[in-house]
């Protein structure tokens, strides 16, 4: 029952918020997270970390004339995600305090999309899967494109703004899911059921396991964002309100590598072999092309949406790094550190979100070249900003290192080709620390400018939001071993479950 | 002498109940809310009456009328759809004939539907069809002193004619070839080589000529150029009824006669380009109108592509998805069309800005109407696709389901044209007072299409077993 709590408060949350009044909103949608968070504790209590299957599992008839069911469990791989999602949902709510434009309408789609979440996660019938991965698209289109900025045309003359980003974020997601609906239906006709546990097939021919998997990877891999399907990412980024930006880097794209690690890896171990390589050259491919790209921005928002391509890219090169090449053994490391890197960006790009909107509703402008000497201004601000961007950057005692380290590790244990990739990688943290410093060179340290001199330093709200996931940040990088201990029996089955079926 | 038998009227007893109406109608020309109430009394009936085959079916004036479940469930998803448009048409102020000649029309319409489904001979197919037509073009013509209306109107009658008599000539190029108009002597002749042979000229010609009769009806490409014409021309209550019930009609005439002609490979392969170019086309047109009608008819092409697709399988899963599908369709379109004529007088798409801080009600169900029609979940739209999509793939057409994918996504463009003028832009306008009736009807309507979606167990059975699974 305690998973379908954590979908049904915020479900019943979303459709109270419509019908009380206006100045209710706000604390009933504090309540409705706070009780689900509370309500998230025993997963994390009773949660079995010896044992790598589903627990909390929970099987309801739906309509089992189609092999249809209402079947939720979580595992290693997906407990991390759903104690973030819900953690994230509650400092959205908090940092969404500033909102004045149909309030009612915000939170109600806020909480609904938190009960979305929530389902992509935890559903095991195939079908829910996608009713929850579609339904996260509804809100997430219209909190873009109401409460995001409002439509422009830019310098370029290229069209901006809330509604064209909504729409870009939309159809791209659309054509990635209408993809994978035709491999789940494939699938459905050959079992009869939407149970996923049952559609494994030790024999099934491998051209076709490689076309289904293409189908399963590209969905995921444009939720990533994978390049080249990562051009709507940094729109939706920039054009979003900030608790908005929060879910999404700190949520949605997680969905990306989540599926892959859940439905490609464990359904078609055979074509997960042979694209291993691949999904690896891609993941670099994000690294280097995400530092680049973020080197190159002058808009805060925008950099850190870059940085988002980049920090996904170790979570996709170490998933691909769990068979050493030639030998054939196992390698758990990557899997590992990918995973882990999962919650670590989730919770290091949260703050850094945060901390973009809160120079944002100052300054009214996220431009780079017109901040300046802000550590003068705006100590405490300055602060929380450092702590975030060397968790980012990697610095080590910071939860962001440990999963880097771990991700390197793993892809130097997987040999061949993958040292190769350990090499740019490498290169590509320098970057990524280069960045990050010549940020906060450009806006925080130096001269004061003028024009920011007089901005307020942060208020207790914000602190609010930031501080737990500071405190995550630090805790996980001092001492990650009961962080691991939760994910680390399911990442060694996943492994050994590819390597028995695999080729 | 023959006599008719009791069970030979209740295989009527729908139609007569509704012919009945219109006798009385167009008799006593009764006022509005009287007309209103007998009317639904008579679809009620029509309802009830026509349910009655669902337990054993009947085949009643030698051979040339069949009620099955088949029948019954096409039979009742018009008669919904007529009860739902006559709300709309109840509130249409565009309209100046007088209200019982409207709904008289209509229920002609509905006749004709009825009619054209349970026909199991070629005359009486045609005469239904010609009575489903006839009606339809005037009042499609219906909006006095409209130049739109009478040209709209014109083109529909002008196509039609050509239609129907294209596929008079291809059923009498059949009953050369055959030898019969009776449906079961051309299941007989069909299936014994001997005495049809499939790649005879006659047969490829005249089965080419009735799929161009009956893709008029069904607004396929190419044959839809009357449908942005007449539907945008039509008020809004009769163009949600003119894209449903011709479509209903017309899609149970083809479930039928596939179980005919499904060996002819002409024949399927046919419908299958009709259907990837009503796809294609309808949706690429829908982009750049600006005019909700339009824009609605050149989706109601778009749709009938999808539900093609589903026939050109030939398949009894396939006659399935099309029921399911036509199900979720008809709430959608009417709902679509129902929700056009009560928030824009000139049905443009800038008349619809803002309405969400206007009228929230009306953009929340429209919303729900539009997910819907682009097949997202927990809509029934979604469903209806699963159902194409999984037909589509048992017979491994790939390029079918791919070109009805990228259609989708395609779709999902121009519906989000309204989502973004009544969500995300300001317009100016009053707030829009709606009638407890109408709050109700699109209230159902979108409760339904959430039904379809997420608990569509037992419709599904219903379909099923219409379909002869």
């Amino acid at each position: 029952m305690t998973l379908s709590l954590l979908l049904l408060i915020p479900l019943l949350g979303s459709v109270i918020a419509l019908f009380v009044p206006e100045k209710a909103v706000k604390p009933l949608a504090l309540v409705i997270t706070i009780v689900t968070l509370i309500a998230a504790i025993p997963l994390l209590i009773y949660f079995d970390t010896s044992i790598s299957g589903f627990q909390f599992l929970e099987e309801r008839y739906w309509i089992p004339t189609f092999g249809i069911n209402y079947i939720v469990a979580v595992d290693g791989l997906s407990l991390p995600l759903v104690i973030l999602t819900v953690l994230l949902s509650l400092i959205c709510i908090i940092a969404s305090w500033n909102i004045e434009k149909h309030v009612r309408g915000y939170f109600s789609l806020f909480l609904l999309l938190q009960s979305a979440m929530t389902g992509v996660f935890i559903a095991l019938d195939m079908f829910l899967f996608y009713v929850f991965w579609e339904l996260m698209l509804l809100p997430m289109y219209f909190l873009i494109g109401i409460w995001g900025a409002p439509p422009r045309v830019d310098a370029d003359g290229r069209t901006r703004g809330g509604p064209y980003a909504a729409i870009k974020f939309f159809i791209y997601t659309l054509i990635g899911s209408l993809l994978m609906l035709v491999a789940i239906l494939w699938l459905w006709n050959q079992n009869g059921t939407f149970d996923f546990r049952q559609w494994t097939d030790p024999d099934r021919n491998i051209q076709f396991q490689v076309i289904l998997w293409t189908l399963f990877f590209i969905a995921f891999a444009i939720k990533i964002p994978m390049f080249p399907f990562h051009t709507w990412l940094p729109d939706a980024h920039v054009e979003a309100p900030t608790a908005v930006s929060v879910v999404l880097a700190g949520v949605l794209l997680k969905m990306g590598t989540y599926g892959i690690i859940r439905f490609n890896y464990f359904l078609f171990p055979d074509a997960t072999v042979m694209m291993a390589i691949t999904v690896g050259v891609f993941g670099v491919i994000n690294i280097i092309y995400g530092t680049l790209c973020a080197m190159a921005q002058t808009d805060m928002k925008r950099l850190v949406a870059y940085s988002s391509i980049s920090h996904m890219g170790y979570v996709m090169l170490g998933m691909s790094a769990f068979m050493s090449v030639g030998r054939g053994s196992a390698v758990y490391e990557g899997l590992l550190g990918g995973t882990l890197q999962m919650w670590n960006h989730g919770t290091i790009t949260a703050m850094m979100f945060l901390l973009v909107g809160v120079i944002y509703d100052r300054a009214h402008h996220r431009d780079i070249t017109r901040l300046g000497g802000l550590a003068i201004t705006m100590p405490i601000y300055t602060g929380f900003v450092g702590l975030a961007f060397f968790a980012s950057l990697g610095l080590p005692g910071l939860s962001g290192f440990i999963g880097e380290a771990l991700v390197l590790l793993g892809t130097w244990k997987a040999a061949g080709i993958y040292r190769i990739f350990v090499g740019i990688a490498a290169v590509g943290i320098v970057i990524t620390a280069g960045y990050h410093l010549w940020l906060i060179h450009r806006a925080f340290l130096g001269k004061e400018n003028p024009e920011c001199a007089k901005l307020p330093d942060i208020n207790l709200r914000e602190i609010i939001t930031l501080v737990p996931l500071g405190l995550i940040v630090i805790w996980i990088g001092v001492y990650p071993a009961p962080a691991l201990r939760y994910i680390s029996a399911t990442m060694q089955s996943i492994v050994d479950n590819i390597l028995q079926a695999g080729l | 002498m023959y006599s008719i038998a009791f069970s030979e009227i209740s295989a009527v007893g729908g139609e007569i109940s509704l012919l009945a109406v219109a006798a009385l109608l167009l008799l006593f020309r009764p006022k509005k809310p009287v007309a209103v109430l007998l009317t639904l009394l008579g679809i009620c009936a029509a309802l009830l009456l026509t349910l009655a085959p669902w337990k054993n079916t009947l085949d009643v004036f030698s051979g040339t009328y069949h009620s099955g479940k088949l029948e019954a469930y096409l039979k009742d998803i018009a008669l919904i759809a007529g009860a739902i448009s006559l709300f709309l048409l109840k509130d249409d102020k565009k309209i100046k004939l007088h209200f019982s000649e409207i709904v008289s029309l209509l229920i002609f319409m509905l006749c004709g539907a009825m009619i054209i489904v349970s026909a199991r001979h070629l005359i009486l197919t045609w005469l239904a069809f010609e009575l489903l037509s006839v009606p339809a073009y005037a009042l499609v013509g219906s909006i006095p002193s409209s130049s739109k209306g009478t040209e709209g109107g014109l083109k529909y009658a002008v196509f039609g004619g050509t239609a129907s008599a294209t596929m008079l000539y291809g059923f009498s190029l059949l009953y050369g070839a055959v030898g019969s108009l009776s449906y079961s002597n051309i299941q007989f002749a069909f299936s014994n080589s001997e005495i049809v042979s499939l790649s005879s000229p006659l047969i490829i010609i005249s089965l080419v000529m009735i799929i161009v009769g009956i893709m008029f009806k069904l607004s396929a490409a190419p044959f839809h150029y009357w449908v942005p014409d007449a539907l945008e021309a039509a008020s809004p209550s009769i163009a949600g009824f003119i894209s449903v019930v011709p479509k209903i009609a017309g899609f149970g005439l083809l479930i039928i006669l596939n179980s005919i002609f499904y060996g002819s490979a002409v024949w399927l392969s046919l419908i299958y380009a009709v259907s990837i170019l009503s796809m294609t086309f309808g949706n690429l047109a829908a982009i750049h109108q600006n005019n909700l009608q339009r824009l609605m008819a050149y989706s109601t092409i778009a749709h009938a592509g999808y539900m093609l697709a589903a026939a050109s399988l030939g398949t009894q899963y396939g006659s399935f998805a099309i029921l399911y599908y036509l199900t979720v369709y008809t709430f959608m379109n009417l709902g679509a069309f129902y929700i056009i004529g009560l928030s824009s007088e000139h049905s443009r798409i800038d008349e619809l800005k803002g309405l969400s801080a206007r009228t929230p009600f009306l953009s929340f169900c429209m919303a729900v109407i539009l997910f819907s029609l682009t097949g997202l979940p927990p809509f029934g739209g979604l469903t209806g696709k699963l159902f194409i999509i999984s037909a589509a793939l048992m017979k491994e057409q790939h390029l079918l389901v791919g070109v009805l994918i990228i259609n989708s996504v395609i779709s999902l463009y121009y519906y989000a044209r309204i989502l973004k003028a009544m969500y995300f832009e300001k317009g100016e306008g009053e707030k829009i007072d709606i009638s407890p009736i109408s709050q109700t009807v699109i209230a159902g309507i979108t409760a339904m299409l959430l039904i379809l979606g997420i608990m569509w167990q037992a419709i599904g059975k219903i379909a099923e077993i219409a379909a002869g699974i």
